[in-house]
């Protein structure tokens, strides 16, 4: 299931990430789904991605207002106070050069051109899935 | 009942589930791979997250398709909201009935999306209860699994781990 280097060795009383990157990688997911978001997170935290997961882009601007950064930021298309597009274009507008990813289980297209104009990088498809995952974390880790 | 004899009982519970064609078995099993010492209790905290989420959604679509003047651009949220959830978690059914329901609200049509909302509650039903059955098969192999061994490998007595369902 693991592209690049896979660590199978576990140690005892705590558990080895799946992969090791070159940098401290670390990821946020806003997700009105807390079904998502706390299999997106596991998911991530298993690979070795230090994970947030927020309920919302408000949650997710309040992290970036105290400082926190992410190499890549996760954004459900489909919230309710706010969609994926918005909330890219108040991230970029806040300076944010995160790659941001938008994830639905299916797009309209207009909402994918949307999110792109917002300053969107790309999409990930529902549900999060290591093959979907991995080949961006090692274009993030190269870069 | 025995550790072995409850994860068989898991197992054939599973694939039941994917036979009948209410679970994918894969994602599932993606699910329980990310159990670990850790995250213990993961399947059981994401299965309990899973019902309280679809249970408040499907409330919510309800209510809003009781509204007089339906405001689909909220039963759009909520559906994909249901939708997503189902996709993660593997509930096949509910997934497909979810599908059905958006179709219906991208349509703005009131009659065809309570429709399809009795499908996906019914859906919903369907699985919470064998959701639940796994859940607690779940707590039970934690149990034992959790009870230190004594010097001839056979668990010791007492009192297991409390954990909240």
């Amino acid at each position: 299931m693991a592209l690049g280097s896979a660590n199978g060795n576990r140690a005892e009383g705590a558990t080895t990430p799946l992969m090791s990157w070159k940098n401290n990688l670390r990821a946020l997911l806003v997700d009105a789904s807390s079904t998502c978001r706390i299999i997106g997170k596991a998911y991530l935290t298993s690979y070795g991605v230090e994970t947030e997961a927020v309920e919302n882009g408000e949650a997710a601007f309040d992290l970036i207002y105290m400082g926190a950064s992410f190499n890549v930021i996760i954004i459900d298309m489909h919230m309710r106070e706010m969609n994926g597009a918005q909330c890219a274009r108040r991230l970029r507008t806040m300076g944010v050069q995160s790659r941001l990813l938008g994830m639905s289980t299916s797009y309209r297209e207009h909402e994918q051109h949307e999110f792109l104009a917002a300053g969107g990088n790309g999409f990930i498809q529902k549900p999060l899935h290591p093959s979907k995952f991995v080949p961006i974390l090692q274009e993030l880790d190269n870069n | 009942m025995v550790l072995p004899g409850l994860k068989q009982q898991l197992e054939h519970l599973i694939q039941s589930m994917a036979i009948e064609g209410i679970l994918v078995e894969q994602q599932f099993a993606q699910v329980q791979e990310l159990q670990n010492p850790d995250n213990p209790n993961f399947v059981s905290r994401v299965l309990n997250d899973f019902c309280n989420g679809a249970e408040t959604s499907i409330t919510e679509l309800n209510k809003f398709l009781c509204q007089e003047q339906v405001e689909f651009n909220k039963l759009d949220i909520s559906a994909h909201l249901l939708k997503g959830s189902s996709a993660s978690i593997g509930a096949h059914q509910m997934f497909l009935a979810t599908v059905e329901l958006l179709k219906a609200v991208d349509k703005e049509d009131k009659e065809k999306s309570l429709e399809a909302l009795k499908k996906v509650t019914h859906e919903y039903i369907r699985i919470q209860y064998k959701f639940q059955t796994i859940i607690q098969l779940e707590n039970k192999i934690f149990d034992i699994e959790s009870k230190p061994l004594l010097h001839d490998g056979k668990s010791a007595a007492g009192p297991s781990y409390s954990k909240n369902i």
